[in-house]
């Protein structure tokens, strides 16, 4: 993995291009082009969360779908068996989704490279495994009734879908604005730092485990805000959502977008999955056309689509 | 009873063995963990179906499926995984998830999404009589493969020169090159191997647990936690990890089904937590 992608420049201008595309294409847009764009969203904090660790912890993860069930559960559950407000109940799970980041990330994040990745794809398998045969989640047929936040007080009905892809467009803009301060940090400068050398910053007295291990579970956090946002945009959760596939899936969309510049994550998102969206309405064989650019990607486009558009931007000048 | 457990848990240990012991030497040699693994099972499975619908005989398919998967083994080996040696792990391990559903999509339209069954050889068909249990003979059958496959890898590694370098190879790539090892030639070689063993544990299990697309899912996970407890890149780890999840997994269906799925993990958990290397450390 290369050292960070610092454009701070080319990264903004790329999220207010993806910004005003996808305002656009809200306001002109059909119910189900709406519908569309908010899973787009939610994808995209799904991806940052992972991009967040996999480039400033050099932390890869194949097994954050449990932090989009733990989200998406919790969610089902604050606001369906104790009534909590649906806003309240996402924010609860940024803090469930942290604390129990926090617990597993402070027992795995010694392990390097190959064995993190094993060691989380097994811990969310036994999530997985765990959601299935628990009748209190309702086991294979998932929760369903959840229910949006309320905001018609104030005049906004958030089952419009118009309206949710704005409400959940807020959230990634919230969680953009907060990474990239961290970026900028001495949390950010201290994980850039453990990443290309954490005997050293042993060796000068830095807590590499517990930066890690914050990192680690920040991202718990945000992905467990992904998963909250996407009960609420379907309504129901079904525990398909935490297979490790919904992970791997996660970081190629990363790998597409290019590693480290949040940006290149939302652009990864959504570029895979409109690929994969409008392949299989029109092949059968999409898989097979995924699988292959997968490999491509990962053989011949280094950094992805950003990597592209730095490469055009200096052309360019 | 409890024998016929302990022999379903044997069998199951002997199956999870073919294939982590193939995924085990090729994290050992390459430092890369194939997530395409549990696809060659799969496809290993797919082709002795084949094999066994044109010829109509179990033994042509036992020997000829996995003779092919390992050549697939040898065209991935060569098209794929040799350039990717030295790359990022997250791009080793993304690779080969992009292989997942090349191999998925590949069996589903090459033979369908319906699952197909292969019926045991008419010799193997027969219960045999254990003390005054009938058991199914092919099942023990799976374990005498197993076993001998154990023992055949065990001779080879330990008490021939070939062995010996494959062994150097693991241990200190460096050196075995300098000592005039050919390396690549090995790496190729027991790359197909491996993938040969997944393809003869796929036809194998096929009269057992039939033949359906997702078959690859199943065992790939439970596979990767053999390696994982079992300690990477050694034949004893392979061989213990196969052992432990395959009878914790079989008698703890039998006893406290509920909470089956799940004991399997907090096992891998806490050796990750006391032995970080695995049980068997090389």
């Amino acid at each position: 993995m290369r050292a960070v992608n610092y454009n701070p420049k080319l990264r903004l201008q790329l999220l207010l291009i993806l910004l005003s595309i996808s305002i656009i294409a809200n306001i002109f847009g059909s119910y189900f082009t709406r519908f569309f764009i908010a899973e787009i969203t939610i994808l995209s904090i799904f991806a940052i969360s992972l991009d967040f660790i996999a480039s400033r912890g050099g932390m890869v993860s194949l097994g954050h779908a449990m932090f989009l069930g733990i989200g998406a559960y919790s969610t089902a559950i604050l606001s369906i068996n104790y009534g909590i407000s649906p806003l309240s109940s996402t924010l609860s799970t940024f803090i469930i989704g942290v604390v129990i980041g926090l617990i597993i990330g402070y027992f795995i994040v010694f392990l390097d490279g190959i064995f993190f990745i094993m060691v989380t794809l097994a811990l969310g398998e036994m999530f997985n495994a765990w959601v299935f045969t628990s009748d209190f989640l309702g086991g294979s047929d998932g929760i369903s009734g959840i229910i949006r936040p309320d905001f018609s007080q104030i005049g906004i009905d958030m089952n419009n879908p118009l309206t949710f892809s704005f409400y959940v467009i807020l959230w990634l803009l919230g969680i953009y604005f907060l990474l990239t301060k961290i970026t900028d940090a001495p949390l950010g400068r201290n994980l850039d730092a453990i990443r290309q050398n954490s005997h050293r910053i042993s060796a000068i007295g830095g807590y590499t485990k517990a930066y890690k291990a914050i990192a680690f579970s920040l991202s718990a956090g945000i992905a467990s805000i992904a998963g909250s946002l996407y009960v609420q945009l379907n309504g129901f959760i079904s525990p398909e959502l935490t297979h490790w596939t919904v992970s791997g899936e996660g970081l190629i969309m990363i790998i597409v977008g290019g590693i480290g510049s949040i940006s290149g994550a939302i652009l990864g998102a959504t570029v895979v999955h409109i690929i994969q969206h409008e392949l299989s309405n029109i092949i059968n064989w999409w898989m097979l056309v995924i699988g292959f650019g997968f490999i491509f990607i990962v053989l011949f486009m280094e950094d992805g689509l950003w990597g592209l558009l730095e490469r055009i931007q200096k052309k360019l000048k | 009873m409890i024998l016929i457990q302990f022999l379903n848990a044997l069998q199951f240990s002997m199956t999870l063995f073919l294939l982590a012991v193939g995924l085990t030497i090729i994290f050992g040699l390459m430092k890369i963990v194939n997530l395409a693994h549990g696809s060659l099972y799969m496809v290993g499975a797919y082709i002795g179906l084949s094999i066994f619908n044109y010829t109509e005989s179990f033994w042509l398919a036992l020997i000829f499926a996995p003779i092919l998967t390992a050549l697939i083994g040898a065209f991935l080996y060569t098209l794929l995984f040799r350039h990717i040696q030295n790359a990022d792990p997250m791009k080793q391990v993304l690779l080969t998830f992009g292989l997942i559903y090349i191999g998925l999509d590949s069996v589903r339209l090459l033979w369908g999404t319906m699952s197909h069954s292969i019926s045991a050889p008419s010799i193997l068909s027969n219960p045999v009589l254990l003390i005054d249990e009938p058991y199914p003979a092919y099942r023990l059958f799976v374990i005498t493969i197993g076993l001998l496959v154990l023992f055949s890898l065990y001779f080879i590694l330990e008490k021939t020169k070939i062995g010996a370098k494959v062994r150097a190879s693991v241990d200190d790539p460096e050196t075995a090159q300098l000592l005039q090892i050919n390396t690549d030639k090995i790496l190729f070689y027991t790359f197909a191997l491996g993938c040969g063993l997944a393809g003869l544990a796929g036809i194998t299990v096929a009269p057992i647990l039939g033949v359906e697309p997702g078959m690859d899912m199943e065992v790939l996970v439970l596979t990767l936690i053999v390696v994982v407890v079992g300690g990477p890149g050694s034949l004893k780890g392979a061989l213990i990890g196969s052992l432990l999840i395959g009878f914790v997994d079989s008698f703890g269906k039998v006893y406290i089904p509920q909470l089956a799925q799940i004991i399997i993990y907090a096992v891998m958990a806490l050796t990750l937590l006391f032995k970080p290397d695995g049980l068997y450390k090389r």
